[in-house]
């Protein structure tokens, strides 16, 4: 691992850590002593996972720019064939629903696209590395 | 549109590395890459940038033609 990795992975774990922190906490909080907040507080409140995630994002973009060219391009690669699969997956399950096949609710849908396009994004990278071995 | 596919590029890499005898780590460390970019290049997987490319020439002293040509 060089220094550009070992960077970025120790960025992702503080993130991911602080986003299951803030998770956890905002959901216990609006269940709990936030349920009578304003609207616009339990929002803020609410979105707060967002905040670690976007940091990662930052980490991400950084590591981009510090790694080599043939990395940089087997992850964004990985990236485009991860949102390839995820854009086809839950268009798929758009039309499913829309044919009354399955119920979709689309809050979970929301919720499921960013950690499913992570999720796909390590297989992916997995096979646009292995071309160039 | 005409989209064109690139030609396939053969490298001499490998062959002059080992005439200095670098490892792909030290070849890699001198070109600021990785070990794998570096395999890539000599296994021919993968054409470099042209800075990769005129970063090698300086190194081998030697121009580009004389490392990569159209296979």
């Amino acid at each position: 691992m060089n220094a550009a990795e070992k960077r970025y992975t120790r960025r992702m774990i503080i993130t991911m850590s602080l986003y299951c922190v803030f998770l956890f906490s905002s959901i216990l909080a609006l269940r709990g002593f936030a349920a009578d907040w304003p609207l616009l507080a339990k929002a803020l409140l609410a979105i707060t996972p967002v905040v670690p995630v976007a940091y990662f994002g930052k980490a991400f973009v950084i590591y981009l720019n510090e790694c080599d060219e043939l990395m940089r391009r087997i992850e964004l690669e990985a990236i485009g064939l991860s949102s390839l699969v995820v854009g086809l997956l839950f268009l798929s399950l758009g039309f499913l629903g829309r044919a009354g096949i399955i119920a979709l609710d689309g809050i979970t849908v929301a919720v499921w696209v960013f950690p499913l396009l992570c999720g796909f994004y390590g297989a992916t990278k997995w096979f646009a590395a292995k071309r160039y071995q | 549109m005409v989209c064109r596919e690139a030609l396939p590029v053969k490298s001499q890499v490998r062959t002059l590395r080992e005439q200095h005898g670098w490892s792909q780590g030290e070849l890699a460390e001198q070109l600021e890459v990785s070990r794998q970019t570096v395999n890539a290049i000599e296994t021919e997987k993968y054409d470099p940038s042209i800075k990769l490319a005129f970063k090698m020439s300086r190194l081998f002293e030697l121009p580009i033609e004389s490392i990569f040509s159209e296979d």
